[in-house]
């Protein structure tokens, strides 16, 4: 796929999300979160309202401590709020128990990592066969259905390998697979090409934008890098606690 | 995740080499001193147990076997006319000097067996026979008695010494459990017994009786008590009633208690610190399993599951080692080394604490973990 290409494609996605026809996956309203106590009591999120649309892929960007990867824990379930409603895929997660929002998470979400935060002992297809494991899968169909994912992420030929034996951009092809394998609807992303270099990171993108993005399925990525801004179709901007600007990614190419 | 917890604990060798190294260290120290202390335990009481006989009479106010307090010479009949009571035969209990032909002195248990019966005398008999006992002057010794005073080259069957200026010649030497005093152990009849001993008012030390087949045993103590007003227990209740007086008066109980104590807690502080330091340094991948779906529970089992499996192997290991050391250091009785499998058992129960306090630690950390540590 071209760029151009990518960009008109996303570009379409983000007009028809505004159209109001695109089913809503993440309704986030009024959304409030602070830290500490008393005098030293820091509000990181101060009344958030966004709405991510099945099949696109959000970036949420904006200066450091602006509070882009609390709200996006928040909207992961592994953060509770103070005040907000939140709806992920149709589901109240304000109102769920931590059992129930955990059990939510496993059978819904991916998650991609900044570290990757890969279990060193266990070989690629094991990490990957975790989501799986924790669902209750038997484990040999777990690491075959790991090892399948592996292929799609292009390390076919690396499933017996452990994690210190792979390159920083294979541990998060790694990764991807592993947030892919439960085949969720909502897959958040913290930073996943931080730790990268930039032709890595481009391509952990791409990897990204490719096999995360699906009609029934959204993807959130909080990234400060400019250089795969490219990649999404909408981006929030968050400063000091608030949205200050939802935009359309215009894509090199487009008009 | 049973697998990916074995994996998880497997995979880091150091740790799981020094949680087992730990746990290894705290099983075999406690079973090791725990057999020594039980060994020491059982021999305190081995001159009731290698007389081998049901009950036993003695002064009301009888603290301990080694401890005699004579009792009235008179006793014996009184016990054999009691109901129930199938026989009763004297036994004297004493210590004497035996002075060898070398010149040597030594202390000895003098034991004094009914002659007619030699009830009480040793079940195995190394050398001679034990019914040459009845021969003039013989006496038969334990093998300890032997090693004691010199060696086979120096006493063995047909020697002669001198108890209290008379003679005795060794008829046989006889196999026994050592004693906690390890004091020769020199038997003979029970009327020439009282002819080596200086002259005493009362010389009757014990008693031993049987209670006749079908009657009840503690019925029957309980007539002997009522009918002489003195003591009377059973074989078992006098060992356990002399191993109480020894762990009371003496600080075997203590020193042994501690040492066992200081293994339990120096194998919850190893076990402990490493399955800490374990959680801690993976705490990222934890918070990681619990975004992806993990409950607490499941963490906790995984803990769980990983301590059980390191504290059985190192269960395992350390009961091998301990027994070894046991075979080879304490064989042929020269130790007290008795491994019991209540020991083992309380080992064991004492070893799941320690795995599942270890194991608490990490949990109670993981209960609080916030998965959003891993956006952190």
């Amino acid at each position: 796929m071209t760029a151009m290409d990518g960009a008109s494609q996303s570009q379409g996605r983000t007009e028809e999300s505004n159209g109001a026809r695109q089913a809503i996956a993440v309704q986030v309203r009024g959304l409030v979160k602070s830290f500490g106590s008393g005098d030293t009591t820091v509000t990181v999120l101060k009344g958030i309202d966004l709405d991510v649309y099945f099949g696109e892929l959000l970036l949420l960007v904006g200066e450091s401590g602006g509070g882009k990867t609390t709200l996006l824990s928040a909207i992961a379930g592994i953060l509770d709020i103070d005040a907000g409603d939140l709806d992920v895929l149709g589901s109240s997660l304000t109102n769920m128990s931590p059992g129930t929002r955990t059990r939510f998470r496993g059978q819904t979400m991916g998650f991609i990592y900044q570290q990757f935060n890969l279990l060193p002992a266990l070989t690629a297809a094991e990490n990957i066969a975790i989501p799986l494991l924790i669902q209750g899968i038997r484990k040999n169909e777990a690491i075959a259905r790991g090892r399948l994912m592996l292929e799609r992420v292009g390390l076919g030929d690396r499933t017996e390998f452990l994690p210190r034996n792979l390159s920083g951009g294979q541990q998060q092809r790694v990764a991807i697979a592993r947030a892919l394998v439960n085949e969720p609807q909502l897959l958040v992303c913290d930073e996943p090409t931080a730790a990268l270099d930039g032709p890595n990171g481009q391509k952990i993108m791409e990897l990204i934008r490719d096999v995360g993005r699906a009609p029934d399925r959204c993807v959130i990525v909080v990234t400060h890098d400019s250089r795969v801004f490219q990649f999404g179709d909408r981006m929030a901007e968050l400063t000091d606690g608030r949205i200050v600007g939802i935009h359309p990614i215009q894509k090199e190419g487009t008009v | 995740m049973n697998y990916v917890a074995l994996r998880m604990l497997f995979g880091d060798r150091a740790k799981y080499l020094m949680l087992l190294c730990g746990l290894t260290f705290a099983v075999m120290l406690i079973v090791q001193q725990g057999s020594i202390f039980w060994g020491l335990m059982i021999w305190s009481q081995s001159s009731i147990s290698n007389l081998n006989v049901p009950i036993w009479v003695t002064d009301p106010g009888i603290a301990q076997v080694d401890e005699v307090k004579p009792i009235a010479d008179t006793t014996v009949d009184r016990v054999r006319s009691i109901p129930g009571v199938e026989w009763a035969v004297p036994l004297y209990k004493g210590l004497l000097r035996a002075r060898l032909a070398n010149g040597e002195y030594h202390q000895i248990t003098l034991t004094g067996l009914d002659s007619a019966t030699l009830i009480g005398r040793p079940a195995e008999v190394l050398e001679g026979r034990f019914e040459d006992l009845r021969q003039p002057d013989a006496v038969a010794l334990d093998q300890w008695a032997v090693e004691r005073m010199g060696g086979p080259t120096v006493i063995t069957v047909g020697t002669v010494f001198e108890l209290n200026d008379k003679l005795a010649r060794v008829v046989a030497i006889a196999k026994t459990q050592k004693t906690f005093t390890n004091i020769p152990v020199v038997y003979t009849t029970y009327e020439r017994a009282l002819r080596y001993v200086p002259r005493e008012r009362r010389t009757l030390s014990y008693v031993l009786a049987k209670a006749k087949d079908g009657a009840p045993v503690d019925e029957v103590i309980q007539r002997i008590r009522d009918h002489t007003g003195l003591g009377a227990f059973t074989a078992d209740a006098f060992g356990w009633k002399t191993i109480g007086w020894v762990l009371k008066n003496t600080g075997i109980g203590i020193n042994f208690g501690t040492t066992i104590f200081l293994g339990f807690v120096v194998g919850m502080a190893i076990a402990g610190q490493t399955f800490y330091l374990f959680t801690v340094e993976n705490l990222r991948q934890f918070g990681a399993l619990k975004a992806m779906g993990a409950s607490t529970a499941t963490l906790a089992r995984m803990i769980l599951l990983q301590a059980f499996t390191v504290g059985i192997t190192g269960y395992g290991v350390g009961i091998g080692l301990a027994t070894v050391f046991g075979l080879l250091t304490a064989q042929e009785g020269q130790l007290p080394f008795l491994e019991t499998w209540p020991l083992l058992l309380l080992v064991f129960v004492a070893l799941l604490m320690i795995c599942a306090l270890s194991a608490l630690i990490s949990i109670i950390k993981l209960a609080r973990l916030e998965p959003a540590i891993v956006f952190r």
